[in-house]
């Protein structure tokens, strides 16, 4: 077991209830979604899991042990970070901003170097083209891989994604996704993906869990959710992607 | 012309050394003071508000009032550390509010990237805020810069050695080389250091060595150039008896140091008491350019030993005494009150006064029929003045006693009011009596029968501490009753119309009266 999280809640100051009660696992190289409408409570809950959020109810191991036991900054060396509109550095180049939590852990010079190398290669960018350049001069896909390539630095066991692919265009959307899977094939670790897009969560994540109004209404696979939604939220939230599926289904038919 | 460019080349070590010295100073207490504040603001913004309240607030203080507020503040000291305090204060705000404007600008989303990759606060500070809002903060730190350089030039009527030293001399004795030279170097030096900022920021931000090496080079000369005074020996000291508790005796060998006001009669006088106290091997430095009060705070305080001041402006502005009183009696009881309130001795009359009156066209005057201050009551004259007189009793009771609540005033430095009543623009000015103007542009001063105008004989006043000592009175009591008005007017003249220097004025008037008397 990676991660546990168990009733887990948050009171704001303001005596707002985001997150109430809410339990769940994540194995060893497992892909958990949490995926609900805005304001159900999900970043909320992926903040929790590296302390960017203190939780006022409930406990989280990690990696066998409560997060409480380590610094806040400790904890989120050893966990990867990828957030919505990805959060690079703008005045770090590329490698630099790879390199930021390996600095941190006092890596020498000639590790980093060959860590961001790697690195630039598996998230299928040029070290030669793209090592030296700045956030600026990238596309926002390149942007989005030098992110993931960030989290991965120090090659945690766990990587948490914030709509790390909300903000791109379809295409590129895709891309990145079916590279993050292999990515994640390849290097084993496990993930907490959050997002309000159902056909990504069905796409990526070997297991979903459904938020509304700060409580999880479901959890199970793609499968499982599929054939039993169990729950008339999850049947809505299943509808979209399925109406579309059927659509173009229909369309290549007819062309057919 | 030449000569004049000469004199003001011959004090460029002096004048430059000590504006650098007053502005690398303040900028660096005003960053050191303003970039830690900035980032405590901009991460409380429960104390932003106030912080930058009262920085905003320092800023309004017009900055000539700034320095000369820090005068009475710091218990009459003057010289570099009010105007040092000063300059920093003015040096903060755009630091400040650029720190914070720059910190808070910084997007949330970088912000929360830098707690999520594990830094902490101060790494996030240090990484990734600060380099962020670099270029804020350097913009505000130019602002800065360029301020102080200008501002700096406003530290002369504090005692404070600056660049402003030509202006306002040159302002005051009608001496335009100087004044356009004072500017021209105080603007190219704003210019520079404005540079060296600007290519120290590039240096950093394109990690080039280039412009790094030349905002170095520009920085290095620079701070030589702050050391120049201490190379050449003038920096500044304090009166005779500061610090010194015991009586002393004797001047030979001593520093005395002379003040003067800013205007041309007190440089002449100045120039000439140190004539004197050489004469009798005493080493001398002359503070100039004091303001009027200024002058006087210093002399309380033993920043300097001696100077010139009038009975009238000591009856009003220090006593705050709102009736008029006669000449000896004015000076017996402001000598009295001297001795007793501040232990400063009023050594005695220099034999002239320099007093206001109301001065006018002599043509103007036959035409209209006007002899008197009351005759121009009932007309709709235009006065000018310095900016002093218009605050003084004895405009306001002149006013009274002759009805002049027609009179249209025009406060303008003293230096253009006798061009602009000779040129026609105003119809009487607020004169001193001694200038050698009245004469040369042909003015009457206008009787005052009803002798609302105070006296105001030159006095020689001696501090608290340098009253201990016997011998600089006794050699200074050569000038007692030794200056009659006509020769003190010929003087000004010598200066004011004739572009000679005022220590040529006082050459001559050494000439005059103290060489004659021996």
């Amino acid at each position: 077991m990676t991660l546990s999280a168990d009733a887990l809640t948050k009171r704001f100051a303001d005596g707002t209830l985001a997150v109430d009660g809410v339990s769940f696992t994540v194995a060893a190289g497992e892909c958990l979604a949490i995926i609900g409408e805005s304001g159900c409570g999900k970043t909320t809950t992926l903040k929790m899991l590296n302390r960017l959020i203190e939780p006022t109810g409930g406990s989280i191991a990690f990696a066998g042990g409560n997060v409480t036991a380590l610094r806040p900054e400790a904890l989120r060396r050893r966990i990867g970070w990828v957030m919505q509109g990805d959060g690079l550095f703008p005045h770090m180049t590329v490698a630099e901003n790879i390199a930021v939590t390996p600095r941190l852990l006092g890596w020498d010079k000639a590790r980093i170097d060959a860590r961001v190398d790697a690195l630039i290669e598996q998230v299928r960018l040029s070290v030669a083209e793209h090592r030296g350049r700045y956030p600026a001069q990238l596309s926002g896909g390149q942007r989005q891989r030098v992110a993931i390539a960030r989290a991965l630095s120090v090659e945690p066991e766990l990587l948490l994604l914030d709509e790390a692919f909300g903000a791109l265009d379809p295409l590129t959307r895709g891309a990145l996704q079916s590279d993050f899977t292999a990515l994640r094939r390849e290097l084993g670790f496990a993930a907490v993906l959050v997002t309000h897009d159902m056909a990504e969560a069905l796409l990526i994540a070997d297991r979903i869990l459904v938020m509304k109004s700060g409580r999880v209404v479901r959890t199970g696979t793609p499968a499982d959710l599929l054939q039993d939604p169990g729950d008339a939220y999850v049947e809505d939230l299943l509808a979209m992607p399925r109406q579309q599926a059927r659509a173009i289904e229909r369309l290549e038919a007819g062309h057919a | 012309m030449p000569d004049r460019l000469d004199e003001a080349v011959a004090s460029l070590p002096a004048y430059l050394g000590g504006h650098m010295q007053l502005v690398l100073s303040g900028l660096v207490v005003s960053v050191l003071i303003a970039v830690p504040l900035g980032i405590l603001a901009a991460r409380n913004r429960t104390l932003a508000g106030p912080v930058l309240g009262i920085a905003s607030t320092l800023q309004t203080i017009p900055s000539l009032a700034l320095l000369a507020l820090m005068v009475p503040i710091l218990g009459g000291r003057i010289g570099f550390a009010p105007a040092f305090i000063a300059l920093t204060l003015y040096g903060i705000l755009p630091i400040l509010r650029n720190t914070v404007v720059g910190l808070q600008g910084v997007d949330p989303v970088v912000r929360e990237a830098a707690r999520g990759t594990g830094m902490t606060p101060l790494q996030s500070l240090r990484q990734v805020e600060l380099p962020l809002a670099l270029p804020t903060i350097i913009a505000g730190l130019r602002t800065a810069t360029v301020w102080i350089v200008g501002t700096a030039t406003l530290a002369t009527p504090v005692g404070a050695t600056s660049l402003g030293n030509y202006i306002f001399s040159g302002l005051q004795t009608r001496d335009w080389t100087t004044v356009v030279f004072g500017c021209l170097i105080a603007a190219g030096l704003a210019f520079l250091l404005d540079q060296a900022i600007r290519l120290a920021e590039l240096a950093a931000r394109e990690r080039k060595r280039a412009p790094a090496f030349a905002g170095i080079a520009i920085a290095a000369v620079l701070a030589m150039g702050a050391a120049l005074p201490l190379v050449t020996g003038t920096s500044a000291a304090r009166g005779i008896g500061a610090g010194e508790g015991e009586v002393m005796a004797g001047i030979e060998g001593r520093t005395v140091v002379i003040g003067a006001k800013g205007f041309t009669e007190q440089y002449i006088l100045a120039a000439l008491l140190e004539r004197v106290l050489e004469d009798a091997g005493a080493d001398v430095e002359v503070r100039e350019n004091l303001g009027s009060t200024i002058a006087f705070d210093a002399l309380r305080s033993g920043e300097i030993d001696v100077y010139v001041d009038y009975t009238g402006t000591i009856w009003a502005t220090v006593m705050e005494r709102e009736e008029g009183a006669g000449r000896y009696d004015m000076f017996v009881r402001m000598a009295g009150w001297l001795r007793e309130e501040h232990g400063i001795l009023a050594l005695g009359r220099l034999g002239f006064e320099n007093a206001y009156g109301y001065a006018v066209r002599r043509d103007w005057a036959e035409v209209n029929g006007i002899a008197t201050i009351g005759d121009l009551s009932g007309r709709s004259v235009r006065v000018g003045g310095d900016p002093e007189f218009f605050v003084r009793a004895e405009w306001t009771r002149s006013r009274d006693a002759y009805g002049l609540q027609d009179v249209r005033t025009r406060p303008m430095d003293s230096t253009f009011m006798y061009g602009a009543l000779r040129d026609g623009e105003v119809d009487a000015v607020s004169a001193y009596t001694t200038d050698g103007r009245i004469s040369d542009y042909d003015l009457v001063v206008l009787d005052d029968p009803l002798q609302i105008l105070p006296p105001y004989d030159a006095v020689m006043l001696i501090s608290p501490d340098a009253a201990r000592n016997p011998a600089l009175a006794g050699t200074l009591s050569v000038l007692l009753n030794a200056i009659p008005a006509e020769t003190m007017r010929r003087a000004n003249a010598m200066v004011d119309l004739d572009g000679a220097t005022p220590g040529e004025a006082a050459a001559w008037l050494y000439g005059e009266v103290v060489v004659s008397t021996d």
